[in-house]
């Protein structure tokens, strides 16, 4: 092998070399350079081995289509570990790594896997390994498989943006720039996206001219153009997903970021009218040994010689079965190489001209029939098209390279995406668009355009259409190039007809036709059958070169058409994403939103242990110096108990409901009567879904005869808001009645204790006797000279008040509440502390003690449903057979028989019936509590209020031990409430 | 004992902060959750001015409460405003929606539900209180993303 690095030519900066490492190896390159051109420059061959069968891989494309070319790469403190060589801008100080191989890709031990190709066929690893793939799978996942991840390595941030468009145009070649000029001067708002460093596509290699100008100079001067028009232009990003209702997703890969800030950048446009002009793959022609290094694109061969000035080989031999390739083996030829060019076509096109002249040896109905070389192409053997043993061998000719070309496959793939059909041209040997979606427009190869000049015409037409659609009109002429010499068609050829020999499809994935012959004997008869059972397309890049190939001799061995066969389903994303930029800012502290309490800075004054509770950030207990998390919340519990205990509760929620209507409203909606509840009065209410099952509990305030307000859980407040609006929208629109979610203008603190009356009659003249503030009452007042409201009510047991004022207030009336109660030693309490006060006195945590199948009477709450005398939401689904059921699942105490140990939450109660354990419910809060100087637990067991009224003892099981309980109710503290109402 | 202190979220979390192009600054502004009769995501009025946010519900900011069903969201509601040049890039990077010169919405804004419109040549954010940290720090991580 021979490539090397031309003395002029390319679009690389030769005054600006850069240094990187490849396997270890000092290397040079120059800035425009990628990672594969440079290791070509310097005559690098094996990149990587394959998946399968670890056979020396060299690079075979020149863009986002390469199958071989995985690179593990470094650069500073970034690691990408399997970069795409053929796509990655060479960076000074890079050190680049070949994969799937040990020791190195060089010399991989693993390669002795090759001699047994003949014993791993497709769906070997499920013939053999199952049932029991556990045993094999790690060895055989570090056999195969690419690059490793470094935990930790990137800690960078991604941006992510959305804006929206009347055109967006994906693809910057000559047809996308010829509709993003039309759309843009008819007055549109245009992003052009293309995935390349700079626009103009494949006329920044070709030769050809658009309007008298060399075509990369008219390029360049048409980006200046849409520039001047204020066009988007987003060079370095790739359209890679298509979406309902036009919504398209790019990643763009910029050079630089802020500091900390990763380069790559997913923005998402909405966009009015679409343009897609993504241009065509190559795809490789198929003979015997056309895995080796040196067998590579035709048009990636044009495009290392014209972008790169790298001269892939010296001696090469280009294999096609259309024009294309002509072009490319004068380029090669006149550029230095020796060229033999074969073409499986028995009669010479009009190109063979160009060729010929060029000083290209052309063989007609000749095909490459094998190829030699330990790690990489030495020769090549030349035989008749329709030679069918590899001995018809016509004149071996040394070979470095193999350029082949197979056809062009237009990159249908954001059509697709958007539901788009296809149908297979048998003409153009390739699967077209049957039709644009709505509000998409075609352009380029896409259409079947096959000269410069038909894809200029097709874009200024697309772009035309798009400006029409949008109510402009387009002003613009047409781009003009001239019109190329009638091309010969295109002759399908699928595979040289040996049989003896692999030839390969899927280069990265290691499927040849071997396999497909042997998916389609088996019945594998669907693509998508084909594809899961040899992993044909299933690489990371996800088959741009292999499927048609594929899907094409599918076809041919079950006798059928390539139309009936039909392609897999094409899902973004077009190009491998990186997954932290999918997630944007979406990380780290801003992972997903958390809510601070008013008097957040006073709760970490004074010592807070502050964790995450349904979105919000709490005080879970305030431990002392030299105290746990454990006992602070028993000396919490005690001091609430016996004195006086302050707790925020800022977080409950606060929906104000208003309106004439508002009582049948709630009464429609809540489990619990809340007509007859009087002004001033609180009532506890249960709130269920249409399946009866308890969604959420809470507090309800009647302040005046048309306004509640509402107290759901903290993290339900959104969702019971949600449901509000959703049953007055759909169901009740009759119904005056509207909601103000006020949750964040009130702090709320709850006094609680038998000293509370102590503490908080200082701060306010509003009276707090049993007799004016009995239990459930609440009354409007003012508190050191702010207008607020005090509540009776208790989550502890104890005699409580909430305490709630607007919420700028909120970390002064903390503080002074904490100075009105240090007679009394005012103690904070956090959320978990106030879970074990309110379990010893038998109160449901919503989600903790309920899941997503309790109702109401399996609660104990029963009432409603016999007293009410309205229909309300649920209540069908709480007189089916099940909710009656004898031996639901019911809310109870469980006293453990040792009150040292205390159970496991989900621990389950267990009986063994025909000699299998079974369970009857589980534990589902447990804690040790102070008052009772004991173990105790909550749990939903069957006929639980049944065995507690007997006494009974349950069996608690948790990992292989067996505690015993005795179910009790589950109120253990003051089950008069004499506490409570005191 | 001494009266209660009020401390606005802009008093507790600083007011203002700057990237290349766009400033940020919270703003303690009077408003209310009142009825609404306007049209859907309309911005009625100047100072004060009502934003539409649902088919019962606006949000009044500035002037004083009106008879009827009120709800003061002074403290419930805290409200960035963003200006300079680049703002719409910040716009672009935390919400899904473009902004209309005369038009709000309720929308997502960097995870968060808020309420987001043109207000002259600056954009105003109200978010509830509780989401001010959060939405806060967004902000600063968004404007370090700006070169």
């Amino acid at each position: 092998m021979t490539a090397r690095r031309l003395s002029s030519g390319g679009r690389i900066d030769r005054s600006k070399p850069l240094y990187f490492s490849w396997q270890g190896r000092v290397l040079s390159g120059f800035v425009g350079d990628t990672i594969a051109s440079a290791l070509m420059a310097n005559n690098v061959r094996v990149l990587g081995r394959s998946f399968k069968y670890h056979r020396a891989r060299g690079i075979y494309g020149a863009w986002v289509e390469e199958p071989n070319a995985i690179v593990d790469v470094v650069l500073g403190g970034a690691h990408e570990p399997n970069g795409r060589a053929t796509t990655l801008s060479l960076y000074d100080g890079m050190a680049v790594t070949g994969l799937n191989a040990q020791p190195s890709v060089d010399f991989d031990a693993y390669s002795a896997i090759d001699l047994f190709h003949p014993l791993l066929p497709s769906g070997f690893y499920y013939k053999t390994f199952f049932p029991n793939w556990h045993r094999f799978e790690p060895r055989i996942r570090e056999m195969a498989g690419l690059g490793t991840v470094r935990p930790l390595a990137n800690t960078e941030a991604f941006e992510t943006r959305t804006i929206a468009c009347d055109v967006l145009v994906a693809g910057g070649g000559p047809a996308g720039l010829a509709a993003a000029l039309t759309a843009a001067e008819a007055g549109a708002s245009v992003i052009l996206a293309d995935d390349r460093f700079g626009f103009g596509g494949s006329l920044l290699w070709g030769d050809e001219a658009i309007d008298g100008q060399p075509g990369a100079v008219w390029a360049a001067a048409a980006v200046a153009r849409l520039a001047g028009l204020g066009v988007q232009l987003l060079p370095s990003t790739t359209v890679f997903g298509a979406y309902d209702h036009n919504t398209f997703a790019l990643s763009e890969r910029r050079a630089t970021a802020a500091a900390g800030w990763g380069g790559e950048r997913i923005w998402t446009v909405r966009a009015r009218e679409a343009v897609l002009a993504a241009g065509a793959f190559e795809r490789p022609l198929v003979f015997p040994h056309n895995d080796r290094p040196g067998v590579m694109s035709a048009s990636a061969a044009l495009q290392y010689l014209r972008q790169y000035a790298v001269l892939p080989g010296q001696n090469i031999v280009v294999v096609t079965n259309n024009d294309s390739a002509y072009g490319v083996a004068a380029a090669l030829q006149l550029a230095g190489a020796l060229v033999t060019l074969t073409d499986v076509r028995p009669t010479a096109p009009a190109v063979a001209r160009i060729a010929e002249a060029a000083g290209v040896a052309v063989h007609l109905g000749s095909v490459v029939l094998n190829t030699a070389g330990r790690n990489g192409v030495v020769c090549a053997d030349i035989g008749a098209a329709d030679a069918t043993s590899l001995r018809a061998v016509q004149r071996r000719v040394p070979a470095d390279v193999v350029a082949v070309s197979g056809g062009w496959s237009p990159a249908v793939h954001l059509h697709s995406q958007a539901g788009g059909k296809l149908r297979w041209d048998a003409e153009q040997v390739a699967f077209l668009p049957l039709a644009a979606r709505p509000h998409q427009h075609l352009a380029g190869s896409i259409t079947g355009a096959e000269s410069l000049a038909a894809c200029l015409a097709s874009g200024h037409a697309a772009g035309s259409a798009a400006a029409t659609a949008l109510g402009l009109t387009a002003t613009v002429a047409p781009p003009h190039a001239d019109a190329a010499q009638p091309a010969a068609p295109a002759q399908a050829y699928w595979r040289v007809p040996v049989t003896s020999a692999r030839q390969w499809l899927d280069l990265q994935n290691d499927v040849t036709v071997k396999d497909v012959a042997l998916a389609a004997r088996e019945n594998y008869a669907s693509v998508e059958h084909l594809k899961r059972y040899t992993t044909l397309g299933m690489a990371t890049d996800q088959g741009k070169t292999s499927n048609v190939n594929g899907l094409a001799l599918l076809a041919e061995f079950t006798g059928r058409d390539i139309a009936q066969v039909g392609t897999t389903t094409f899902r973004p994303p077009f190009v491998p994403v990186t997954l932290g930029a999918i997630a944007g800012m979406k990380h780290g502290a801003l992972y997903a939103p958390w809510r601070r309490l008013p008097a957040h800075s006073e709760h970490v004054a004074a010592g807070a242990d502050i964790r995450e509770y349904g979105g919000w950030w709490r005080p879970a207990c305030y431990p002392r110096a030299g105290e746990t998390a454990a006992q602070a919340i028993q000396r919490e519990a005690a001091a609430a108990r016996q004195s006086v205990g302050l707790f925020d509760g800022s977080s409950l929620g606060k929906i104000v409901v208003e309106g004439q209507d508002a009582a049948a409203f709630l009464n429609l909606l809540f489990y619990n009567e809340l007509a007859n509840l009087k002004p001033g009065k609180l009532r506890y209410v249960l709130l269920l879904r249409e399946t009866g099952v308890v969604y959420d509990d809470g507090v309800v305030a009647r302040i005046a005869p048309d306004r509640y307000l509402l107290s759901p859980s903290s993290s339900h407040t959104a969702g019971v808001l949600a449901l509000l609006e959703a049953w007055h929208q759909t169901e009740y629109p009759h119904l005056k009645v509207a909601f103000h979610d006020t949750t964040g203008a009130w702090a709320t603190f709850a006094v609680s204790g038998p000293n509370a009356r102590e503490v908080l009659a200082p701060l306010t003249k509003i009276d707090l006797s049993a007799e004016a503030l009995p239990h459930m009452a609440f009354a409007s007042g003012r508190i050191l000279g702010v207008a607020g409201r005090i509540a009776r009510v208790s989550f502890t047991g104890e005699r409580s008040y909430e305490v709630s004022v607007p919420s700028g207030y909120g970390a002064s009336l903390w503080t002074a509440l904490r100075e009105a109660g240090a007679a009394f030693g005012i103690t904070p309490y956090g959320i978990e502390t106030l879970s074990v006060l309110r379990a010893e006195k038998g109160y449901i945590l919503i989600g903790t003690d309920t899941d997503g199948m309790t109702l109401p009477d399996d609660l104990g709450m029963s009432g409603p449903l016999r007293a009410k005398k309205v229909d309300f939401v649920g209540k069908r689904s709480l007189l089916t057979p099940d909710a009656l059921r004898p031996d639901r699942r019911q809310f109870v105490g469980l006293l453990p028989l040792d009150p040292t140990q205390v159970p496991h939450v989900g621990a389950h109660a267990i009986e063994f019936r025909d000699g299998k354990r079974r369970s009857r419910g589980w534990i589902t809060s447990a804690c040790h509590s102070p008052a009772l100087d004991r173990s105790i637990a909550l749990g939903m067991i069957e006929r639980g209020r049944e065995l507690a009224q007997q006494g009974a003892e349950v069996e608690l099981f948790h990992l292989g031990k067996i505690m015993k309980a005795k179910v009790t109710s589950p109120v253990f503290v003051d089950p008069a409430g004499e506490k409570l109402h005191g | 004992m001494v009266d209660l202190q009020r401390r606005s979220i802009a008093a507790q979390l600083g007011s203002g902060w700057a990237g290349h192009g766009v400033a940020v600054r919270l703003l303690d502004l009077v408003q209310f959750y009142l009825p609404c009769a306007q049209p859907p995501n309309s911005i009625v009025g100047d100072d004060p001015y009502t934003l539409w946010l649902a088919p019962d519900r606006a949000l009044q900011v500035g002037g004083t409460a009106s008879a009827g069903f009120v709800s003061d969201m002074t403290d419930g509601l805290a409200v960035f405003e963003l200006s300079g040049p680049r703002a719409d890039e910040i716009v672009a990077m935390g919400c899904t929606l473009g902004l209309s010169p005369s038009a709000c919405a309720q929308t997502v804004f960097g995870g968060v539900r808020v309420v987001i419109y043109r207000h002259g040549a600056a954009i105003r954010v109200h978010v509830e209180r509780q989401l001010a940290d959060f939405l806060l720090l967004w902000f600063q991580t968004a404007l370090s993303a700006l070169q």
